[in-house]
């Protein structure tokens, strides 16, 4: 686990008939890279491309397009429990034990599904019509509203044999411009009308027949907004607004309608539409990862990366798919090679491969970090919140997600599987300093805190000397690692001067720094052999670095004072609760009603502390890895192990059942 | 009641102590809060992420405030009446808030970098963590402020509110304030290299390491304040109690 996975390389050669076959096994089996065979694979293989059957393809592409259509049409619909409690504890989806053995099976199953399913667009398409009539409607009634004033009969709006109305409304600040209009139009000639209705102003225009093109032209300015109704509205405005409401609730109550049918043709069209949409999702990468492959007359050829402890289950696979019909070459990865690199670390430790991911991927036969990170970094992250109260809030918060939207989530589950550990390291260091909730226990409750070791307010000066002592043992943790890589890669010369070297420096530097403040004092033979090393390690460092060897230095000095980023961040947490917790008594010694305004400001603040200290301590910890830790040993950069995979959300691929 | 100097001096270093920091907070929240609300009036979703870059500059005015809040309870002053405290504990004071305050300026910096990362995230989601890294390179100064006026307090007694402290021995102290707090400033020069090393970071991720170093060089600054500033607690025989 302290290195990425083996890998080899592998190319397969079978017949023809059993492309699909192989491909299907292959990708369920979930554990070969497939690489493209046209870019080389060292072997003398022909490397003419593989003819991919457009047909099937095609057709896929076009099913996935109209189950896409209908998903999006019928997403909105589902019905989704709603609260607090539902998220953090959803109900089980169990994916359905489903599998289509061929293309055939699925392009079936996906028609007939698609016929059950059809519908939905008319439903879709009806209830979008429904809208856009409601809106028509309610535009209609909110003009005839505007046109609701006495005297103003709707057969004036009704085309006439000698005369051309307008009818409109602008808004109060575009008054000067259709007083201008006027102006120019000549009003002698347009008799116009304007009401008052507020922040508008009805207008109605009437004209012969000859000055039907001035107001068309005024209908057409973009300040005023025309009121046109169908033909057909005679009478006064008040019986059409009537008349439009009770239509208006017509197309209303078949909205509903219409909408419940959506509702439960999602309730019972989703889960069977998206298993298929998954199942041609998982045919339409199987054909699509033959791209890759090579062919001659009657083999395929398949180039790949495989862990190397996995190969033994290819060829069982390949075995039992082709009845021994294969050819199988394989070689461990040069590491000279592009090779993808896959993380090798039991899962209880697999999760805090994000945060290695985070800085970045080793590269194949580089020290992965991981096993090293994660103790240290609980260690660091515990002893910088240092509050068992803040600890448990926080393990409890990670159970939480995780049992929550951590099961539907990888990434989301690493991280509430680290927040669970980040609390419960915080509730056993927080225990040893005295920390819950601050001074809460001994303040308000005469409690002294059990199982206390050290207290950041009392004892800084302790808590200094353990943050540099834990620093000088992760700084040479690191050293060492650089030493043993380049070591193992036989880099003798990089690993004497540039980690070996520290080997020397520091104990020799040590003890200079010990007699020199008179601290000890040490025998004249120690305190020579102190001075060579100390003279031989800066001669090796400028050697090595030239004039940036004084960097070396001062960032060796750097990266060790750093460490003491661990007390500060204690004092702070331990500090600011304390604060929190002297002025919520502060406040409740005003008055005894005011110990209610106390608490809610105590719990408040503890909040507030909790969450910018909680993550203070996450990025600080995180920092002290990849700056100051990192730094000596690790630079990463490798390319991801991308596996030809299936991606199953809601099927499991087992052969159990089909919809 | 007569308050005597010392107390107006320890008054005087629990403002110097949370207003610099506040004002080195404010001026990084402030970048990279405009930065955010650049991002989120394009993109409304990242309010999230803005929100914890726009957090990250505020810790400086978290330690000014700590450090205020230990001086004003170790003088009496959170009791409702100020101790008899004798002046070279009233400087002792100052000094620790010149460590921690000056040192707040970091944040400066911090927002710089920050709003790179606020920037570089809505683009790409996969940054985040090194956005937030990179911005966390640059609150070592206010780490060792932070560290300096804790042990200034508590090397001279002050934190458990003895006022022994001498003369010669406070004067150094503001030495050594001044020593950690301006070294703190370089943090301004970090939070630019930091910038630039999120944008290249989120063009080719494998330049993270070698932007990190170019990072931490401007920290060698801050070491060096550092470790004038221990030199000077050390010289006035602090550390051998």
């Amino acid at each position: 686990m302290f290195y990425p996975a083996r890998m080899n390389s592998v190319v397969i050669g079978i017949h023809n008939r059993w492309l699909m076959d192989v491909t299907s096994a292959l990708h369920e089996q979930g554990e070969l890279e497939v690489l493209d065979l046209k870019k080389g694979t060292g072997t003398e293989i022909p490397q003419t491309s593989f003819e991919i059957p457009r047909g099937d393809i095609e057709r896929i592409i076009s099913l996935q397009f109209r189950y896409d259509r209908i998903l999006e049409i019928l997403e909105p619909y589902e019905v989704r429990p709603e609260g607090v409690l539902s998220l953090l504890f959803p109900k089980d989806s169990q994916p359905l034990p489903v599998r289509y053995d061929t293309p055939g099976d699925v392009f079936q199953a996906a028609h007939e599904m698609l016929d059950q399913a059809e519908p939905v667009l008319t439903t879709y398409e009806a209830l979008k019509q429904n809208r856009e009539l409601q809106q028509v409607t309610r535009e209609r009634i909110e003009n005839l509203n505007r046109l609701a004033v006495p005297g103003c009969s709707l057969s004036y709006l009704a085309p006439a044999p000698y005369t051309f109305l307008v009818a409109g409304w602008i808004l109060q600040e575009s008054l000067p411009l259709l007083e201008a209009w006027f102006r120019e139009s000549g009003t002698d000639e347009i008799y116009h009308h304007t009401i008052q209705n507020g922040q508008e102003i009805i207008v109605l225009c009437i004209g012969t027949l000859a000055m039907r093109p001035r107001l068309e032209e005024l209908a057409h300015h973009a300040w005023f907004f025309r009121i046109t109704l169908p033909d057909s509205y005679t009478g006064m405005p008040g019986e059409m607004i009537r008349t439009e409401q009770n239509r208006l609730e017509e197309y209303m109550r078949e909205e509903e309608s219409l909408t419940a049918h959506l509702i439960s043709m999602a309730e019972s069209h989703l889960t069977p539409l998206r298993v298929i949409r998954e199942e041609l999702s998982i045919w339409r990468d199987r054909y699509e990862v033959s791209r890759n492959f090579g062919s001659s007359r009657d083999v395929i050829y398949l180039h790949g990366w495989i862990r190397e402890k996995d190969q033994a289950r290819l060829h069982d696979v390949l075995r039992k798919v082709t009845g021994d019909e294969f050819f199988l070459f394989s070689k461990p990865a040069d590491p000279e090679d592009d090779v993808p690199v896959r993380y090798d670390n039991p899962g209880w430790l697999a999760p805090f491969e994000i945060l290695t991911t985070t800085f970045s991927r080793p590269r194949y036969n580089e020290i992965d970090p991981t096993p090293f990170f994660a103790p240290a970094y609980l260690l660091f992250f515990g002893l910088m919140l240092g509050d068992a109260g803040y600890g448990i809030i926080i393990a409890l918060v990670g159970w939480l997600l995780y049992r929550g939207p951590g099961r539907h989530d990888v990434a989301f589950r690493d991280m509430s599987y680290i927040l669970i550990w980040c609390g419960v390291a915080d509730i056993l260091l927080g225990t040893l300093q005295g920390g819950w909730f601050g001074d809460l226990l001994p303040r308000f409750f005469n409690v002294t805190p059990p199982f206390v070791l050290i207290e950041p307010l009392n004892q800084p000066i302790l808590l200094f000397q353990i943050a540099l002592i834990i620093g000088t043992i992760h700084i040479n943790l690191g050293i060492f690692l650089g030493l043993w890589q380049n070591v193992r890669d036989r880099m003798y010369r990089t690993a004497i001067m540039d980690h070996g070297i520290w080997f020397v420096i520091q104990p020799a530097a040590v003890v200079l720094l010990i007699d020199f403040f008179g601290w000890m004092t040490f025998s004249p033979l120690v305190t020579h052999f102190a001075i060579l090393g100390t003279v031989i390690g800066l001669l090796v460092l400028f050697f090595r670095n030239g004039p940036m060897g004084f960097f070396s230095l001062t960032g060796f000095l750097g990266d060790w004072l750093s460490y003491v980023r661990i007390l500060a961040l204690a004092l702070a947490t331990g500090g600011i609760a304390m604060t929190i917790n002297i002025l919520s008594e502060m406040i409740a010694s005003v008055h005894p009603l005011m110990i209610i305004p106390a608490i809610l400001f105590c719990i408040a603040g503890q909040l507030f502390n909790l969450a910018i200290q909680t993550l203070g301590s996450v990025i600080h910890a995180l920092r002290l890895h990849y700056i100051e830790f990192f730094g000596k040993f690790y630079s990463g950069g490798g390319k991801e192990f991308v596996p030809f995979h299936e991606h199953r959300v809601y099927t499991s691929g087992t052969r159990e059942e089909v919809i | 009641m007569t308050i005597g100097t010392g107390a107006v001096l320890m008054a005087i270093g629990a403002g110097i102590a949370v207003g610099c920091s506040a004002i080195g907070s404010g001026i990084g929240v402030g970048i990279v809060g405009s930065a955010a609300s650049g991002v989120i009036s394009e993109r409304s979703e990242k309010f999230g992420m803005a929100l914890v870059f726009t957090a990250i500059p505020q810790t400086q005015a978290i330690y000014g405030l700590l450090i205020a809040i230990l001086i004003l309870q170790a003088g009496g002053f959170l009791g409702g009446t100020a101790a008899d405290i004798p002046t070279p504990a009233g400087l002792v004071a100052v000094a620790a808030g010149l460590a921690v305050g000056l040192a707040g300026f970091s944040a400066i910096g911090q927002g710089i970098a920050a709003s790179s990362g606020v920037a570089n995230t809505a683009e790409k989601p996969e940054m985040f963590g090194k956005g937030v890294v990179f911005s966390a390179v640059c609150e070592t100064q206010a780490i060792y402020g932070l560290l300096i006026a804790v042990l200034m307090l508590a090397l001279t007694g002050i934190l458990s509110s003895d006022f022994s402290v001498e003369m010669p021995v406070a004067i150094g102290l503001v030495g050594a304030g001044l020593a950690v707090g301006l070294a703190g400033f370089s943090a301004i020069g970090q939070g630019i290299t930091c910038s630039s090393g999120i944008a290249a970071t989120a063009r080719n991720p494998g330049a993270i390491g070698r932007s990190l170093v170019f990072a931490a060089m401007s920290e060698t600054f801050a070491i060096f304040g550092l470790l004038v500033a221990i030199l000077i607690l050390f010289g006035l025989g602090l550390f051998s109690g």
